[in-house]
């Protein structure tokens, strides 16, 4: 069995297949659009998390309160022993950020399914439309790991530091400021193109295979310490919203195991907005 | 025989299994090329994959012909009968956009043999599915085109003198050569305008077309060279 396999953090489609029906396991389906993911179909069982209203605050910037992710576990029917397992589309983005959100506030059990909405589809398993209602939990954040997360006048504090490596997931023309948002999003674009100075660009994807799951363990440690992320650094990723980044962190955090890494949620649509911010191209 | 609706072109002679958005075409006895609705460019967005079970292998009834990825659509798509995969079209597979271009028969994804005689009992001729096409295309706001739109963007409710700028910002944004539908409140002058701004940018004004007194038009970002 290899290390990925033994890794609790990430189950196979078939794991959850096998397991859905645990009383202590709790599938949750993370969707940036659920009108075309989770309400099509879902996993038996799963309950949704909309990226947009259940993780993040709903007037403010900011991902959910300490209070907000109680409510959200407790109405999920999650309790704090309760081994989550999340999944969801768009390659796991959204699942990758709901992960980093509920490691920061403390849960332990926690899982991604490998290959996400995507996989699941495509070896045909079971998809359901009937949503379910389960037994409201009390679910209580005992401790906040507020070292997973970093915000804007921290970033700039560790500018230049040969400790602190800063990556860049987007892709390379987000990197090189040759294009200010990706086509699809033209409403989340910054005012000035480019990339925080020192970066170094490794794009999301190349963490993963083409069906979604993550390479092995080993292809991507020499992914990040080829090019100089190494696991002595203060490791800081970003991306423009902070949901491809998720992907990274969980990356570099949970299966290669990086000791500080931390999640810019505010991203290049924070620091390409900000007046005076330095930028490189 | 062709027979169109908003753009959307349908062929008489086919058959069709709409609940997975099918027309086939028989081309020998039992034998069916198999393409997507044109339909699905509203309803899905460009396809931007699709992986087609391979030549020879065979498929039972519901289960998985293909499985296509869109901007907006991650799904299987399935066999209406037993069948055996005959052939794939290669350029569909690298170019999967271009079966659901505007009309029908624009471009087949694979052939498909059935193994059983009672192959025909799911498929419907076009004038059993033509009033539910029609009610789809009526509900959904369904428009097609003979090049599949990239990106769209919907620009009700601006004021026309506004629009050529928005519509010039969300184009500076869009890579060279990519294809945007724009969808706006229509007034009498929008085509003239739109054409003078083609002259001035640039910017290909590939289609133009007033449906339920909303303007599509459908536009090709320039090139440089």
């Amino acid at each position: 069995m290899s290390e990925r396999q033994e890794s609790p953090v990430l189950v196979s489609t078939e794991w959850v297949a096998k397991n859905l029906d645990r009383p202590d396991v709790r599938i949750v389906e993370v969707d940036y659009d659920p009108q075309t993911a989770y309400y099509q179909g879902h996993i038996r069982g799963a309950v949704l998390w909309d990226w947009k209203k259940d993780i993040n605050d709903p007037i403010e910037r900011n991902i959910i309160s300490k209070e907000g992710f109680e409510l959200l576990c407790s109405r999920s029917g999650i309790s704090n022993d309760t081994h989550i397992v999340l999944y969801g589309d768009f390659n796991n983005w959204f699942a990758a950020f709901a992960f980093w959100v509920a490691r920061l506030y403390g849960h332990e059990k926690l899982s991604i399914m490998d290959g996400g909405r995507k996989k699941w589809i495509a070896e045909e398993r079971e998809l359901v439309k009937e949503v379910p209602n389960p037994a409201p939990t009390t679910y209580k954040v005992t401790k906040v790991r507020y070292e997973y997360r970093v915000l804007l006048p921290d970033v700039r504090a560790r500018l230049g530091s040969p400790t602190v490596a800063l990556v860049d997931v987007r892709s390379p023309d987000e990197y090189t400021g040759k294009i200010l948002a990706p086509p699809e999003y033209p409403t989340e674009h910054a005012q000035r193109g480019g990339h925080i100075p020192g970066a170094v660009n490794i794009p999301w994807a190349k963490a993963l295979n083409e069906d979604g799951t993550f390479k092995p363990v080993e292809e991507l440690r020499k992914l990040y310490q080829g090019l100089g992320v190494t696991p002595d650094k203060e490791v800081i990723t970003y991306c423009r919203i902070g949901e491809r980044s998720s992907v990274t962190w969980f990356v570099l955090k949970e299966l290669l195991k990086y000791p500080k890494v931390r999640n810019y949620d505010g991203s290049w649509s924070e620091w390409g907005n900000v007046v005076g911010t330095p930028i490189e191209k | 025989m062709i027979e169109e609706i908003h753009g959307c072109g349908f062929s008489r002679n086919n058959l069709y299994f709409l609940e997975e958005m099918l027309w086939l075409t028989p081309i020998r006895d039992r034998v069916f090329q198999v393409g997507i609705l044109p339909i699905t460019q509203t309803l899905w967005g460009k396809i931007t994959s699709v992986r087609v079970k391979k030549p020879g292998e065979e498929v039972a009834a519901d289960r998985a012909l293909c499985l296509i990825e869109s901007r907006r659509f991650l799904g299987n798509i399935r066999a209406p009968f037993d069948l055996r995969v005959e052939r794939v079209n290669a350029e569909a597979v690298e170019r999967p956009w271009i079966l659901q271009r505007g009309f029908c028969d624009a471009a087949w994804l694979c052939e498909v043999s059935a193994l059983k005689d009672d192959c025909l009992t799911r498929l419907k001729g076009w004038s059993e599915v033509r009033g539910e096409v029609e009610r789809m295309i009526s509900e959904k706001g369904i428009v097609c085109f003979r090049e599949v739109p990239d990106y769209v963007h919907a620009a009700i409710g601006i004021d026309c003198s506004q629009l050529l700028m928005v519509l010039s910002d969300r184009l500076e944004g869009l890579p060279e050569g990519s294809i945007i539908h724009i969808v706006a409140d229509y007034n009498e002058g929008a085509e003239r305008d739109l054409e003078k701004w083609s002259r001035i940018t640039g910017n290909e004004v590939l289609d133009f077309r007033v449906e339920k007194r909303l303007a599509h038009a459908l536009i090709r970002r320039r090139t440089k060279s």
